[in-house]
């Protein structure tokens, strides 16, 4: 906890003041600590292995989902430390493959909030009215037809969108702020226990 | 030492938040432990692990897909560390199986070691299979684990980008409690939506502290309610001084 109390204020400091040296230091602190967060995805490496390589040795449900993963994980490490991150065969594996499975994980997005809105948005009181109304006048808003419809879909949602919306965020936004900051404090005086276990 | 430009008033406001929550811990530690208002999802949390307990199903708990190195997001991120830590000695007090899935790499060693002492703790035995890294396929692979391990209690504090409702529908399909939580602002409606309690913004992180019952750490949530107080006065002031036409708060407030 010293140690974090020390490179904080160290952090801090530097920001608000304009003192070389301490940019200096700061500079290097926080190039060591990539360094260090690089070490950590090794880490994370022989977790997955641990885990799904004894999926594999008990054969549990779905081993050979196990399996696949371990076999893609050994090739993409192969190809990227053989080859490099910038040459075909990686860049195959990370821009033709990965990225659009994850495309298609996300296209799903939209199926899951048309689900939580059929399950969610029921008028049992009149603070759920409300988020109803504003989500139904959002909705018109936007989409292209609304317009077409009635000119003040676009009146409202619009200052729906730019008032009220933006002054909440605005809202949490300094408060999430002010939390940070106190989370800060009790990392740095040793009190915030959750990070030390126990 | 010279100020950098721009950046008084925030060095200022930082001195005067830090010293409100230092001036509340003090008094907590004489003795003059603050109140605070309850909080539904942080009380609930006992409930949904008590649940689970029951019903034999494991809990699931994560503290997003934040980096631990961004400056707006570690914050998030500590705050789900909390939570995990928390959740971690309750489960290992009724030697109950949890699941802790960890999107970035940074986040992993402080959890495990987390996780397994507080198994430790209560001499029970710890499981690799407890604390999940999933890399890059974070969001696909929770919703997996939560439809084919059906929790009974998801817990979700932290910093969450778009999978906030994938997660919270999954969850709500494998009839799972759910407890859900993020300061980032276009998530917050989806969990506030799809799930049972929802903690909006700040209210993550004041989790740990809250959770814990520690009078001391409680002092340190009122001592940053005064800084929020301190930033709606000087708000309310400069809005009807602008208004007015009198600009001088506001040129102070920009230096």
């Amino acid at each position: 906890m010293l140690i974090t109390a020390v490179i904080v204020s160290l952090i801090v400091f530097e920001y608000f003041f304009d003192v070389p040296a301490a940019t200096t230091v700061s500079e290097n602190v926080q190039r060591w600590a990539v360094v260090v967060m690089a070490f950590t995805l090794g880490l994370g490496a022989i977790n997955l292995f641990q885990i799904h390589g004894a999926k594999v040795l008990r054969k549990d449900k779905e081993w050979y989902l196990s399996v696949w993963l371990l076999f893609i994980m050994v090739l993409t490490i192969v190809f990227g430390i053989v080859s490099g991150p910038f040459e075909d065969s990686f860049r195959f594996l990370y821009e033709d493959v990965f990225m659009h499975l994850g495309g298609t994980a996300t296209a799903l997005q939209g199926f899951f909030i048309l689900s939580a809105a059929y399950r969610t948005f029921r008028a049992r009181n009149l603070d759920a009215a409300f988020l109803i109304g504003a989500g139904i006048l959002m909705c018109f808003y936007q989409a292209p037809f609304g317009v077409l419809i009635w000119k003040g879909f676009d009146v409202i949602g619009s200052w729906l969108f730019t008032v009220a919306v933006s002054s909440a965020f605005r809202g949490i936004i300094i408060g999430s702020a002010i939390g940070a900051m106190a989370v800060g404090v009790r990392i740095v005086l040793g009190r915030e226990k959750g990070l030390a276990g126990g | 030492m010279i100020l950098q430009s721009g950046k008084m008033i925030g060095f200022l406001m930082l001195l005067t938040t830090v010293s409100f929550i230092l001036y509340h811990i003090y008094r907590a530690e004489k003795g003059n432990p603050a109140n605070i208002r309850k909080l539904a999802a942080l009380e609930a949390i006992d409930e949904l692990i008590g649940r689970a307990a029951e019903m034999g199903r494991p809990v699931h708990v994560t503290p997003g897909a934040s980096a631990i190195n961004h400056p707006s997001e570690a914050p998030q991120t500590f705050a789900g560390i909390s939570v995990v830590n928390y959740i971690a000695s309750s489960c290992a007090e009724l030697n109950l199986p949890i699941i802790v899935t960890v999107g970035q790499a940074a986040v992993y060693p402080i959890v495990e070691e987390i996780v397994r002492t507080a198994y430790a703790n209560e001499d029970n035995i710890f499981e690799p299979d407890y604390v999940r890294f999933i890399a890059d396929a974070y969001s696909i692979a929770v919703q997996g684990i939560l439809e084919r391990e059906k929790p009974a209690a998801n817990i979700m504090v932290g910093g969450f980008y778009n999978e906030s409702v994938r997660f919270a529908e999954a969850g709500a399909r494998a009839g799972a409690l759910q407890v859900a939580g993020t300061a980032r602002t276009y998530q917050i409606p989806f969990f506030v939506a799809a799930c049972d309690y929802s903690l909006i913004g700040e209210e993550i992180f004041v989790a740990g502290a809250y959770i814990s019952g520690d009078p001391v750490l409680i002092g340190s949530i009122a001592g940053q309610d005064l800084g929020k107080f301190l930033s709606i006065i000087l708000i309310l002031i400069n809005g009807i001084l602008t208004a007015l036409g009198i600009n001088w708060l506001h040129q102070l407030l920009g230096r």
